[in-house]
Parts: structure tokens; C-alpha cells; sequence
């Protein structure tokens, strides 16, 4: 008992507080990233090839307010969570509101490694972890597309407002510490088309982000991917869109799924509203071959038996 | 005083059956209401979903059939508002409250989708190319998501 308040006691567990708290941030510390500013010829390239892949990634979908007169990229759009409100952000080429004083480097740390240019740790409603998986070419095209075609819109971003022990930065920097693990997108054991498949729905139009359920601490369940989420976006369930004949869209045939993802038509018809449709808005422009690839992949995955209501999965 | 108690008495009962009794018809006219609504609705994928698999999926149907999907939408669109008369919701209703809130708006997206429905439906009876078909065709499948982003409850797929 005396040692407790023995100054030698007290020394030694500054030191130690001292040492984990400067280990800790030397680990989280934001990973160099040796990316060229690309020169003004080379962004006009890279932002010819922007457009599409800036429509398949939905990047206008939550960084553009639903209102007719919402400049596009300006931010403010509030996604309303568990975890309190975030606001998304303007993303716009304004230098001092959006992003356009941003270098490509510091645009692929943001997508990379989930890093504002001052290496803040984004929240993971920022899908940086799906984004991170895209090849460095392709985010350069999208970095190039906003700050060349899109209009700078003044709208000063809005702060998040959460709850109470996930405000500051350690939060998001100690989740991405523990949690933030890129996915490989790439299986040699399939074929190309999977392949292009996966890039596309994993890192580009990061489906799971919408349709893998989180735990309570908004980590995608493992074993889950794909399976649906009963507090997706907007507090709507998501579908289960694995394979699972009973719970998934195992039912539906390759012309379903294209119709699908190029007009939003269900089987029956129905065209599909809410969050999926303006998915679709930007899915829409998928070539005729990535369609086939996202269709080929969605259909050859796991198998999860999960009613999107909370059910707990069954081994498929 | 007995009389007058009585009288009370009978009165209340007569306007709380009556309550009960009009509560009951307007329930009735509820589900006939829904039941009408999803039925037109039903025909109207039938009709989207046959079209689409004339002109995307290459099935070659008798003369005609693109017409009478064309003209049937047409018909069909005509005036949507009006089969969402005021508080025509029962728990088999997707319609949300937002159709009556944003009343106007709502009007506005119904108009656009029948006005779609008979640009589409024009251009099959002036003979248009396939392409051109397409195009409006897509055109008038944007229109529906027009509703159903906004005022449509989002369901299982």
C-alpha cells in the first residue's frame, strides 16, 4: 500500500502512460504515401477516364444533399446512425470549403488509408475502407475528374455530431487501428470476369458497405458478406443479395440481375425506389461487360442464409 | 330524472354505434382502395417487365403486342394521385405519409410519369427505331423511381 504513493510509483506509471500513449501513435501513425502530382496534360487523361468510374463509385450520392439546387459534391447530406449524425463533407474542387487545394497524394491517403491531409483518421461511414482497394490509377482518375469537371461550391462542411465517446480523433484512429484491414479483391483460383467482379463491387461500387451486417462496434460481421443489414442507410434494411435461394437473390436469374442493375427492375417489374435507386442512377452507366462481371460475381460468392431482420445465419 | 337519464343514455349509444358504424365503412373503403391501388400497380410491372423483354431481351412478340403495352401504361398512369385519395393507408399500404405532406410534389412526379408513359407511347405508334425506343423507354422507367424514391416505403426484394 505504501508503494502507491511512493513518488518512484507514480514516475514509473508516467513513463509507462508516456510510452504506450507515444507507441500508440507512432503505430497509427499515417503511412507515406509516394504518389506524383500529376501534370496538367496527364489530368486532363486520368479525367476523361474519371467520369466512369466517379458515377460507379456514387460519390455524388452522399456527398450531394437531395435538393434540386444542391451544388454537386458540396457536402452536407446527414447520415443518421447508431453512432449519432455524420455529415458528409464538400468535396468539391473550392479550395478553402472543399478539397481543391488537395494533392493527389493526399486525395489517395484519404481513399488509401482513410487520412485527412493532417492525418486525422476518417470515421468508417467514409467507405476509405472499401475505396482502399482500388488500384491507385483509378483513384487518381476519380481525383482528377472532381477537381477538372466538377464546380467549386463554397458550403463550409458541417461537424459530425456523435456520441459522446466517439468525438476527437483517438476514436476513428484507434478503430482503424484495431479494425481497418483492406480487402483483397483478387482470387487467382477464378476467372477474370469474377475477378472484375469483385474489383467492382468491393472496391468500387463497395456494396458491402450497404448490404454486410456490423456489429456494435460498425465492424462487418465476418462470414456475413453481402448478407443484408437491418440498419443500413437511412435506418432501411438492406437485402440479403448472396446467392441463398430462400434469403438471398439465388432466385434470380442473369437477366434479372442485369435488368436490375441497369434499369433498378425487380423480376415482377417493379422498379426499385429509396436508397438502391439512386444506386442505380449511377450504376446505370456500368458497361455492358462490367454489368456481366458485377452479375457473375454477385452469383458466385457464398451463400448466406440470413433474413435481413436480425436472424442469425445458418452454414449455407 | 329518470326519463332524462334514459334519454342520455339512449343518445350516447346512438352516437357512439353510429362512430362505430362509420369507422367500419371507411375501413372497408381502405382495403378497397389498397387492394385497387396494387392491383394497377401489378399491371403496370407486367406491362414494364413485357416490354423490357421486347426490346432488351430480343423476344419477337405478334404485331401489336408493343402497342398495347404502350397504350396500356398510358391508361394506366393516367391521373395516379387520384387512387391515393386522404388516408387511404392500412398496414398493406407502401404509400408514405410523404404523399400527402408533399401533396403537390408528389403530383408533379405522378404528371411525370404518365407524361413519359405517353412520349413512349408515341413514338411506338410513330414507327421509332428500336434505339429510340429504348431511350424513352428508359426514360419512362426513371420516372417511376421518381415516386418510389420519395413516397414509396422501401420493401423486401
Amino acid at each position: 500500500m505504501r508503494v502507491l504513493f511512493s513518488c518512484r510509483f507514480w514516475w514509473a506509471f508516467v513513463v509507462v502512460f508516456v510510452v504506450l500513449v507515444a507507441g500508440f501513435f507512432w503505430l497509427t501513425r499515417t503511412p507515406f504515401v509516394d504518389v506524383a502530382q500529376p501534370s496538367m496534360a496527364e489530368m486532363e487523361t486520368l479525367a476523361a477516364q474519371g467520369e466512369y468510374l466517379y458515377d460507379a463509385a456514387g460519390c455524388a450520392s452522399c456527398h450531394t444533399r437531395d435538393e434540386d439546387d444542391a451544388p454537386e459534391l458540396g457536402g452536407g447530406l446527414p447520415l443518421e446512425t447508431s453512432f449519432g449524425v455524420f455529415y458528409v463533407p464538400n468535396i468539391t474542387p473550392d479550395p478553402e470549403a472543399g478539397i481543391g487545394a488537395w494533392t493527389a497524394a493526399q486525395f489517395v491517403q484519404a481513399l488509401r488509408h482513410g487520412r485527412d491531409p493532417d492525418g486525422r483518421a476518417y470515421y468508417p461511414s467514409f467507405p476509405y475502407t472499401s475505396y482502399a482497394s482500388m488500384d491507385e490509377r483509378d483513384m487518381l482518375r476519380i481525383y482528377a475528374w472532381i477537381m477538372q469537371r466538377v464546380q467549386p461550391a463554397d458550403t463550409p462542411s458541417r461537424d459530425h455530431e456523435l456520441v459522446w465517446y466517439l468525438r476527437g480523433s483517438l476514436p476513428a484512429r484507434a478503430w482503424q487501428f484495431l479494425f481497418f484491414n483492406p480487402t483483397q479483391t483478387r482470387d487467382d483460383s477464378q476467372d477474370e470476369r469474377w475477378n472484375r467482379g469483385s474489383y467492382l463491387a468491393n472496391a468500387i461500387v463497395h456494396c458491402r458497405e450497404c448490404h454486410t451486417p456490423r456489429n456494435s462496434l460498425g465492424v462487418p460481421m465476418d462470414g456475413m458478406h453481402l448478407a443484408g443489414w437491418e440498419e443500413g442507410p437511412e435506418g432501411e434494411t438492406t437485402p440479403n443479395i448472396t446467392p441463398d435461394e430462400e434469403t438471398g437473390i439465388g432466385g434470380w436469374s442473369e437477366r434479372d440481375l442485369k435488368r436490375f442493375l441497369r434499369f433498378g427492375m425487380e423480376p415482377d417489374g417493379d422498379i426499385v425506389g429509396s436508397g438502391m435507386g439512386e444506386v442505380i442512377d449511377h450504376l446505370k452507366h456500368l458497361t455492358d461487360d462490367d454489368r456481366a462481371a458485377l452479375v457473375h460475381y454477385l452469383r458466385n460468392i457464398p451463400a448466406v442464409r440470413r433474413e435481413a431482420d436480425g436472424d442469425r445465419a445458418e452454414e449455407p | 330524472m329518470f326519463r332524462k337519464i334514459i334519454a342520455m343514455l339512449m343518445m350516447s349509444l346512438m352516437l357512439v354505434g353510429s362512430a362505430a358504424l362509420a369507422q367500419a365503412d371507411t375501413e372497408a373503403d381502405t382495403e378497397t382502395i389498397v387492394d385497387y391501388r396494387h392491383g394497377v400497380m401489378t399491371s403496370l410491372k407486367g406491362h414494364l417487365s413485357a416490354t423490357a423483354s421486347i426490346l432488351f431481351d430480343g423476344y419477337e412478340v405478334p404485331e401489336g403486342h408493343l402497342a398495347v403495352h404502350a397504350a396500356a401504361m398510358v391508361g394506366v398512369t393516367n391521373d395516379l394521385p387520384a387512387l391515393f385519395p386522404e388516408g387511404s393507408v392500412n398496414e398493406e399500404s407502401a404509400a408514405l405519409p410523404a404523399v400527402w405532406e408533399q401533396w403537390e410534389k408528389f403530383g408533379e412526379a405522378a404528371d411525370a410519369n404518365h407524361t413519359a408513359a405517353q412520349a413512349y407511347a408515341r413514338a411506338v405508334s410513330g414507327g421509332a427505331d428500336a434505339q429510340e425506343l429504348a431511350g424513352l423507354f428508359e426514360e419512362l422507367l426513371d420516372t417511376c423511381g421518381g415516386c418510389h424514391d420519395d413516397f414509396r416505403e422501401e420493401h423486401d426484394h
